[in-house]
């Protein structure tokens, strides 16, 4: 056993030396990695199946993700990858104050990545788009939903690819309610606005179920009226690459909910393991810093939730996550200057990472990159691809 | 042996062992919350053995109903548990009878066969072959074992939550319907789950799915453990080449869990999402592709029958070596073809599905690269047989067991053919010559891998000898009746008789006779098995170091060993080099030359 | 039981021989018998005949055998491969022959329900799970398979014929076969379907083809034929309504249809709604929309037409007591 290692207090009893200590727990977590990535496997198997059967509901359906959200979070999750990184690099070096800040701006990408998604969904959620029977396309036997639910999404999905929301005043068109602002107005869309406007159906499969409507379109046509949407003035060269819903063939048009379905299920199981990476960048930060700074830690974790709330109730208008937001910081604030005090009674005791231990620093730091990584595979295959 | 007095416990040289010589890792410490938080890979493997053998059971008792029921054509047993139906008459004995075979079938793949040898001898003994002091991972073993009871809870929940759930709302005025998914009780989907008919179903499946997703994870973290223990705890001067094959057979194994078991994870996880969020994937009536569910289901579940096989051959290899006390033959071949197994089992999922309309020359790729596993699994058994041959064999129990298994898994491979052969599927798939097949392999040849482990190991683990004429006659009982089980089943699947009927027509009536009544023999020598431990615990003679003669590390390790398996640094040699030990008649064991590391090492094979 | 054991033919692993593809399955399925027996034989024969000639009771030998012979290991992997190879060719022409339908001359749609076989012939005509399936000897038959949309998968196994294929919803799946003896042989559903899945038996009736003509005119047409209540009988039969829905008033998986018509009907909700043409119509065009208290929606939409409809409405009646209409 190596002298220096026997005297330290991170070596396992099981283990002879840091070095095979390290090197296991590297091993441990690459294969861990592994089957991480043979699960998301089986979605991109689906993915691929159904793309490569069905390309025209792809090309019809991606329209509805909204591709510059999906690039500011690439990005977002970008940097706090370069930042995970550099944190790994601080440990090494054992600039025991680097790390805390480090991770801490990689735990805020991981924040900010989560804020851009609510985004995403809610906005879709707005425009029935949602998860199975909550999706204007959800067909079983038949198209279950309501015709206009149908239709206005139906125009959300086809007018979101349009070049007329190329331009710089569109940019901000996170919400659902600016979304139909922001698309170009004329004759027939008075009225489309006001369904897509407005609020999201509590269930539309207990209301609108068209019973009668169920065996025929098993057989032929879909069985649902269509109303004719006005096409937005600037057609542009794009506009032509992309499938009409009417002008699809049956088989896909009964197809197109299973985009969203793979959809939210890929990004939601993707956003859970944003969220364990950011519960581990915690944990690392918390035995990261000082004794002193150690203090605030879970103060500053209540204040991601408590930012997050606040976030989610004003963008939602709801009142609770505000409440819930504003007891969170409050909480956050008490036990931050209640830890304080006690930690300041006592001696100053440095970190845990440094030269001599840094292992978990960098296998975290391999959890949170593979996270990124599946981002990276995620964001072409679902926003980008035409 | 337990005629003999007491024997002197000693060290592996046969010198008096010094120190506490009743401290040992059973009785390291004391209380339930020092097993429950043992960090300790043989504890962990001692709650594994509880858990493990509890559901055995459990599938066990499924497996005698259902084999009752199946006695003679028409009904047999009495209507107590239907599901999908409101009548009192044959229908809810139908469906009772599809509820026993499901829950039979999920408990023994998911709960049993799965874990048994992994997690029971492969946490016991891999660290002691590697004359490590714990798993790479011990806080990961730990929880695998938590992840194990939980979804085992799971599947309680699968038996009988649902009741649970309307009991309460009987005792409150609740609507139960009110509860959904969570009232309903049962499962009858069989264990693959297949789609439509999980989707539609009104038993409990998303219990029962998330219950294997959880017991997926303990899979897979046991395996990851295994692959890192190997890679990174072995003794200085062990190399690849002087691992024991039981860590060949572990290492294939541990490959397939890590790369196969997150695949079955998802493919639950959206036959889930399909039950609870009414998404689609797999649902034929809302756009999506049935056959697509069975792709991904066997992607992962074709590699599980060698996670059920593959340590089955790994213990065999060391009973083999060891009863024949001459060095195995073919080390390289036998290890080589674990994981050519490995890898070529990940490529023939499709061979379960010849006659789901998948093209023909998918199918065809499939059966070809499906024979081409008759080659590595054949050179094993060629590699034992060549390993007995002018050896000196001694036919104790665990060398019974690996006869015996020779025996069945010959049958069981065999017969694997016919099952491969594209035209002859077609007629026997989804017949009772699979369900045969299935068994010979997985039941007898795993089992038995098992029991013959378990026997092997036993001294080491508990300390004690067992009564060998006891264990004799079980293992004689469970190998009349496994074949008078199964074999019948083969002639009743060739003639038609398809498989998961609850009632059938008469002219199959004396194939089933013969197969329950075979099942009842084969519990009998279950039992036999299971008095035969307990009565050992109790009343066994204490074990020496070594009763086998075996040159692998754990048996250097006092039985049982304390809680840092070795009490001096354990002699590396070569595995199958058996020339060192010599028996002691005063110790009723082996006792090993006094050598340096360095003579062992130089010495010739 | 000994009456059993002395009938059973235990030689004769496989079934009787009823189309051509036996002189696929059969000569393989015994070729590989026969090698399986062989190779067991030897195995098993080694390995009693070592534990005997080198069984030793002295625990200190240390026998000094090879361990390693590349020559045999290679023997002994080349061998086998080369044999199953041989196999998987004879398999897979087999297999070939057996899944892709050569010239036909008739072709029948097979319908797979919970829990029903549905044959539908060329001309129209349809017959029941009872009556099974009607094929013309020495003929090339080519079945398509199809399921309901909101059914399950279920498996068309004719044992005798040695073919199966799954009946996929969402797919159609064709298999065929030349039947080469008349007479009667068991069709099996072979893929897990649920509660009545072992009773989802059937029969191939192989008749000489005058016979097959006779049997098509006689069945063609008879909803136009027929009295609309004996119709109705047929298609209930057919559409295999029987399976679930008893007309002797006993409880199925779905509630019994005799003295349903005109009567009463409670539903899950404790509603009730008088049973009549319309209440029928809704029951089979969307069984889920009424479901009757006591019983579960589990019902499968079928493919029901105007006229089967017509029929089957007509058939309640003459079976409800509820039914003033009967009593003239």
């Amino acid at each position: 056993m190596n002298q220096d290692d026997a005297h330290n207090p991170h070596l396992a009893h099981h283990f002879d030396s840091m070095t095979q200590q390290f090197e296991s727990s590297k091993l441990g977590m690459w294969l861990f990695l592994a089957t991480e990535v043979l699960m998301f496997g089986g979605l991109f198997m689906a993915y691929a199946i159904y793309r490569a059967n069905n390309p025209d509901v792809y090309m019809f359906a991606h329209q509805a993700l909204d591709t510059r959200l999906g690039a500011i979070n690439t990005a977002v999750l970008l940097a706090s990858s370069f930042t995970m990184a550099w944190a790994v690099r601080a440990a090494q070096m054992s600039q025991r104050r680097l790390i805390m800040v480090l991770l801490g701006l990689t735990l805020l990408g991981g924040a900010g990545f989560m804020v851009i998604k609510t985004v995403e969904y809610s906005g879709k959620y707005a425009h029935h788009l949602w998860i199975g029977p909550v999706n204007a396309f959800y067909y079983e036997a038949g198209f279950i939903n309501k015709d206009t639910t149908l239709t206005s999404a139906e125009y959300y999905v086809s007018s979101h690819g349009s070049p007329a929301h190329e331009t710089p005043d569109a940019a901000h068109k996170s919400t659902a309610h600016e979304t139909t602002e922001a698309a170009a107005p004329s004759e027939g869309e008075v009225v489309l606005d006001a369904h897509a406007a407005a609020p999201a159906p509590a269930s539309p499969v207990a209301a609108g179920v068209d019973h009668s409507s169920i065996q025929l379109a098993a057989l032929g046509p879909t069985g649902v009226a269509h109303v004719v949407i006005a096409e937005p003035r600037q057609v542009g060269v794009a506009q032509h690459q992309y499938p009409k819903f009417e002008q699809m063939s049956s088989n896909d048009r009964r197809r197109v909910h299973l985009f969203f379905d793979i959809y939210y299920l890929m990004t939601g199981l993707h956003g859970l393991h944003v969220l364990v990476g950011m519960a581990i960048i915690w944990v690392l930060l918390h035995k990261a810093a000082d004794s002193l700074t150690r203090a605030w830690t879970p103060s500053f974790a209540l204040l991601i939730a408590g930012g997050y709330f606040l976030f989610l109730g004003s963008h939602l208008g709801l009142r609770w996550p505000l409440v819930l937001g504003i007891v969170l910081l409050l909480i956050a604030a008490v036990v931050g200057f209640m830890r304080h005090a006690k930690a300041a009674a006592d001696v100053v005791r440095p970190g845990a990472y440094s030269r001599q231990f840094f292992d978990p620093v960098e296998i975290g730091g391999l959890y949170w990159h593979l996270v990124d990584l599946i981002w990276i595979f995620l964001f072409p295959l679902l926003y980008l691809i035409r | 042996m337990t005629s003999n007095p007491a024997p002197i416990i000693t060290d592996a040289f046969g010198h008096p062992r010094k120190g506490n010589l009743s401290r040992n890792y059973l009785n390291e410490s004391k209380g339930i919350l020092s097993w429950l938080l043992t960090l300790d890979h043989k504890r962990i493997a001692i709650l594994y053995m509880v858990g493990v053998l509890t559901s055995f059971l459990l599938g066990g008792i499924f497996a005698i109903l259902l084999r009752t029921e199946l006695i003679a054509p028409g009904t047999t047993l009495p209507a107590v548990g239907g599901i999908n139906t409101t009548s009192g008459g044959a229908d809810a004995v139908w469906s009772q009878y599809n509820q026993m075979f499901t829950l039979h079938g999920a408990v023994m793949v998911f709960m049993f066969i799965i874990p048994a040898i992994p997690a029971i001898l492969g946490n016991f003994v891999l660290p002691l072959h590697l004359g490590a002091k714990d798993v790479a991972f011990p806080r990961l073993n730990l929880m695998s074992w938590y992840c194990y009871m939980i979804g085992g809870l799971f599947f309680l929940w699968t038996l009988g939550g649902g009741l649970f759930v309307r009991l309460i709302c009987k005792i409150f005025g609740l609507d139960p319907e009110s509860f959904g998914q969570l009232a309903n009780v049962g499962l009858d989907t069989g264990w693959t789950f297949y789609t439509p008919y999980s989707t539609w179903t009104s038993s409990s499946v998303i219990s029962a799915t998330m219950g294997a997703f959880v017991l997926g994870f303990s899979s897979i973290l046991t395996g990851l453990n295994f692959i890192a223990s190997i890679h990174m705890l072995r003794r200085p001067g062990q190399g690849w080449t002087k691992l024991p094959l039981f860590c060949w057979g572990i290492y294939a194994t541990s490959i397939i869990q890590i790369l196969a078991t997150p695949v079955l994870a998802i493919t639950l996880l959206l036959l889930t999402a399909e039950r609870a969020f009414g998404v689609g994937i797999f649902d034929p009536a809302k756009g999506g592709d049935p056959i697509l569910y069975q792709h991904f289901f066997w992607f992962y579940s074709h590699p599980a029958v060698y996670i059920m096989i593959l340590p089955g051959f790994a213990i065999v290899s060391e009973l083999i070596g060891t009863f024949s006390r001459k060095h195995i033959f073919g080390y390289g071949f036998i290890a080589a073809s674990s994981i050519a197994i490995a890898i070529l089992g990940f490529l023939v999922w499709g061979h379960h599905m010849f006659t789901s309309g998948q093209s023909p020359m998918l199918s065809a790729i499939f059966s070809f690269i499906t024979f081409s596993i008759a080659v590595p699994s054949g050179i094993k058994i060629f590699n034992w047989l060549a390993t007995m041959y002018k050896g000196s064999i001694r036919l104790d129990t665990p060398m019974l067991y690996a006869l015996s298994f020779i025996w069945l898994f010959t049958i069981g491979g065999l017969t694997g053919v016919f099952c491969a052969t594209l035209s002859v599927d077609l007629h026997i798939h989804d017949t009772y010559f699979i369900v045969a097949h299935f068994h010979y392999v997985m039941v007898g040849s795993t089992l038995t891998a098992f029991l013959g482990g378990m026997y092997y190991w036993w001294p080491k683990m508990f300390g004690k000898m067992y009564s060998e004429r006891w264990a004799r006659f079980g293992c004689l009982l469970i190998f009349i009746g496994f074949n008078l089980t199964f074999f019948i089943q083969f002639i009743a699947g060739s003639q038609g008789m398809p498989r998961r009927y609850a009632d059938y027509p008469a002219q199959f009536h004396i194939h089933h006779f013969i197969s329950t009544i075979g099942s009842y023999i084969l519990t009998v020598g279950l039992f036999a098995v299971l008095f035969n431990w307990i009565h050992s615990l109790r009343r066994g003679a204490a074990a020496p170091v070594n009763p086998w003669g075996a040159n692998s590390m754990e048996w250097q390790a006092p039985s049982p060993p304390p809680t840092a398996n070795f009490e001096t640094d354990p002699i590396v040699g070569d595995p199958y080099d058996y020339s060192h030990w010599h028996w002691n008649e005063e110790i009723g064991g082996y006792v090993l030359e006094e050598m340096t590391n360095d003579e062992i090492r130089n010495s010739k094979q | 039981m000994m009456n059993l054991l002395a009938q059973t033919q235990w030689w004769n692993w496989l079934p009787e021989k009823g189309s051509t593809f036996t002189q696929w399955v059969d000569p393989l399925f015994y070729f590989e018998l026969i090698l399986s027996v062989v190779l067991f034989v030897g195995i098993g024969g080694c390995m009693f005949y070592f534990a005997w000639k080198y069984h030793h009771k002295n625990r200190e030998d240390h026998p000094h055998g090879s361990h390693h012979n590349n020559t045999l290991e290679i023997v002994w992997s080349v061998i086998p491969l080369g044999i199953v190879m041989f196999i998987f060719v004879w398999g897979f022409r087999g297999m070939m022959d057996m899944t892709q339908p050569q010239a036909y001359s008739t072709e029948i749609v097979v319908t797979a329900s919970r829990w029903n076989w549905q044959f539908s012939y060329p001309n129209g005509a349809q017959s029941s799970m009872q009556d099974g399936l009607t094929v013309p000897v020495n003929q090339p038959i080519r079945i398509v398979l199809k399921t309901p949309l909101t059914d399950v998968i279920h498996s068309f196994y004719v044992p005798a014929f040695r073919i199966k294929k799954d009946a996929v919803p969402g797919r159609y799946n064709e298999t065929w076969f030349k039947a080469t003896q008349t007479g009667e042989y068991p069709i099996y559903c072979a893929e897990y379907c649920g509660q009545q899945h072992s009773q989802m038996r059937s029969k191939v009736r192989v008749v000489s083809e005058d016979e097959y003509y006779a049997f098509l005119a006689d069945a063609a047409n008879f909803l136009d034929n027929d009295p609309p209540a004996v119709a109705g009988q047929k298609v209930f039969a057919i559409k295999g309504c029987a399976t679930c829905h008893s007309v002797e008033g006993k409880p199925g998986t779905g509630p019994p249809l005799n003295d349903v018509f005109a009567s009463k009907v409670t539903l899950t909700d404790g509603s009730q709604v008088d049973a009549d043409e319309n209440y029928i119509m809704n029951s089979v065009k969307n069984p889920s929309s009424q479901i009757v208290a006591g019983f579960q929606d589990q019902m499968t939409v079928l493919d029901v037409s105007e006229k089967e409809l017509d029929a089957l409405i007509a058939y309640l009646k003459s079976i409800s007591k509820h039914y003033v209409g009967n009593k003239e």
